[in-house]
């Protein structure tokens, strides 16, 4: 099926005493956009610049493309990296610095001068080859590093945080355009950010980094519906967290007993009763009512919110506050009491497998 | 007002470029004066140069101070750069330490420095001449030349290296077609710098000269303890247009890169 370009095999980083990278196992296919997604400082320039050899690994091993090259020189490496703050050469042109790796590779004048041509093109650089790197905005250094990247034909670039500096419109056509640029020339991705949006919208897989290790790896629809753990669900988007017991089982539904009695029915999957467990529930997933129905549960709205295409409502419900999102709240008012009820499907119950 | 500050600031700007710039002028004037003394100027003549060149003392101390600048300047900014990037990229213990050090040598008065090289040359039983002054200078020039490459190094010199490393390039290419460019402008102001402080060193010199190997300062020194005769003028105008032609093609040098760009 897919092939592993890259692999990271129990990978280990660390500074001094400071174990920044545990153990940590990735597989990268080839042609995929992945993003390493991660709070700042959990670790992901460290294991990008182990890829690319910037940075020596403490233990394990990086093979790419079937090579292990954990002891190879960043120059004998067949990767390449976009830099946070683009890294380009100040003292050379736009032509000059896209040029620069094909001279290292000594690549012959007539191809590495269509390269380049491509590369500028590509971009949408062009008539901008004599310029000097500060003679240039944001967005057209960014263009500069991509195509300084991609023109030496690897199969993998890495980008750290490479959007991070540009203005919010900037960004959002950059993210689109490197989406392009990734198909277009099907090369494999490996994109670093902290940025949820970014990760949600870009990437064909994400892997959650925590702490140094790898929280969950999957696809951004999985990574949102189907968190595995407690910091996945809070880290990417909203989510209300509540921890209680199974206090019912029948043969196919169970009841999940959260604090300030909220009873949850949700399907049975080899529950026991009085075991604990952890439920997510995001804020679009309520049902929310001004009328009392079965099996719904009584709060009061502490908080009315109006966020243009949405509205967000936080619900007292005795103790618990819970955060909800509706398309639209004109019933409801702060103060006015609610009747809440969450669809079982919508239930996410952490600790279960093969999901 | 606002009319007024701009007067008043105009007025402080003119007020410090006479009194750095009359001295100088004085001094030159009075190179070209008919009269022995400096007080009053009888008439415009070049004698005192013409004089000048027929002095085989002063030709030969001028050569001395010459050929001691040229090496210093080219040795010390050899070092001091290969110093300045090995300190900038290798971590070791106690480097911290070693960077406040070098500050020492700028700081502390000439006068110790040199006491201090002249008691090394001793214990070293060398012979004072033009090697111990050339070594004297050599070192008080590094670690203005460290300081001054030092500063064109940081943070992002290192990113941009390590881009390079990314794109194929060895360590000695990195070396070469990026710090080297990079750290151009401060290596050359270090070498401009650490040039005219040698061309001008007196107490240093004092304490590591032997005899034979007089320097120019040194024999300027020598002569105005009889007062300052239009001779000295002549020779001091020299020495200031020798370090105004200096700094010029310095000057010229780093401009060129600016107008290239803007021409760009
Ligand atoms: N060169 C280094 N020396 C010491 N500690 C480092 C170094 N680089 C990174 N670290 C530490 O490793 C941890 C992870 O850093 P990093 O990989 O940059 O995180 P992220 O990119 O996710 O923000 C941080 O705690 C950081 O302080
Ligand atoms: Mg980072």
């Amino acid at each position: 099926m897919k092939r592993v370009l890259v692999e990271l095999k129990n990978l280990s980083k660390k500074f001094g005493k400071e174990h920044v990278i545990k153990d940590l196992n990735l597989d990268i296919y080839e042609g995929e956009f992945l993003t390493l997604l991660g709070p700042s400082g959990c670790g992901k320039t460290t294991i990008l610049r182990m890829i690319s050899g910037l940075e020596k690994v403490t233990s394990g091993k990086v093979i790419i493309d079937g090579k292990d090259v954990t002891d190879i020189v960043p120059a004998k490496r067949e990767v390449n990296t976009i830099f946070q703050n683009f890294a380009l050469f100040p003292h050379m042109t736009v032509w000059d610095n896209i040029d620069f790796g094909l001279k290292m590779h000594k690549v012959p004048r007539t191809e590495a001068d269509k390269r380049i041509k491509d590369a500028i093109n590509l971009v949408k650089l062009k008539g901008f080859e004599n310029r000097k790197p500060d003679e240039l905005s944001g967005g057209q250094q960014q263009r500069v590093a991509i195509a300084r990247g991609i023109v030496l034909n690897h199969k993998v670039l890495l980008l750290d945080e490479s959007l991070a500096s540009l203005d919010l419109k900037l960004k959002r056509e950059m993210q689109i355009e490197l989406k392009k640029i990734q198909k277009q020339l099907g090369i494999t991705f490996i994109y670093v950010t902290h940025d949820q949006d970014e990760a949600l919208t870009m990437s064909d897989r994400i892997a959650i980094i925590n702490n140094g290790t790898v929280e969950q790896i999957d696809t951004p629809e999985n990574i949102y519906r189907k968190p595995h753990t407690k910091f996945v669900a809070d880290f990417i988007g909203e989510a209300n967290i509540l921890t209680g017991k199974i206090t019912k089982v029948s043969e196919n539904e169970a009841v999940v007993s959260l604090p300030d009695n909220m009873d949850l029915t949700i399907d049975n999957k080899n529950y026991q009763v009085g075991e604990e467990k952890t439920v997510v529930i995001r804020p679009e997933c309520f049902d929310i009512s001004s009328i009392e129905s079965l099996d719904s549960f009584k709060g009061v709205v502490k908080e009315y919110i109006y966020d243009g295409m949405i509205t967000k409502l936080i619900v007292q419900k005795d103790n618990t506050e819970l955060r909800i999102n509706l398309m639209d709240a004109s019933s409801f008012k702060e103060g006015s009491d609610v009747y809440l009820k969450v669809p079982k499907k919508y239930i996410i119950v952490l600790g279960d497998k093969n999901e | 007002m606002e009319h007024k500050n701009k007067f008043l600031r105009n007025l402080f700007i003119i007020l410090v470029f006479i009194f750095l710039y009359l001295p100088i002028a004085v001094l030159v004037i009075y190179s070209f004066n008919k009269a022995k003394t400096n007080i009053v100027f009888t008439g415009f003549t070049t004698k005192w140069y013409t004089e000048l060149f027929k002095n085989r003392d002063l030709l030969e101390a001028f050569i001395n101070t010459i050929i001691i600048a040229v090496t210093s300047t080219v040795t010390s900014t050899v070092i001091g750069t290969t110093a300045a990037v090995g300190l900038y990229k290798y971590k070791f213990l106690g480097k911290n330490f070693v960077n406040k050090l070098l500050y020492i040598p700028i700081i502390i008065p000439e006068i110790v420095l040199g006491i201090a090289l002249l008691s090394v040359y001793t214990l070293m039983n060398l012979n004072l001449g033009m090697f111990t002054l050339i070594l004297s200078h050599i070192a008080f020039s590094i670690p203005f030349v460290i300081t001054s490459v030092r500063s064109t190094l940081s943070d992002t010199t290192k990113k941009i290296e390590e881009a390079a490393e990314d794109l194929g390039a060895s360590k000695f290419k990195v070396f070469k077609e990026i710090t080297l460019p990079l750290i151009r402008p401060g290596v050359i102001s270090g070498a401009t710098l650490a040039f005219t402080l040698s061309m001008d060193d007196v107490v240093i010199s004092y304490f590591t000269a032997g005899p034979g190997s007089n320097t120019l300062p040194l024999k300027i020194y020598s002569m105005i303890k009889t007062g300052i005769t239009p001779d000295v003028n002549a020779l001091t105008s020299l020495m200031l247009l020798t370090v105004i032609i200096i700094l010029t093609i310095s000057i010229i040098y780093q401009s060129r890169k600016i107008r290239k760009k803007v021409v760009a």
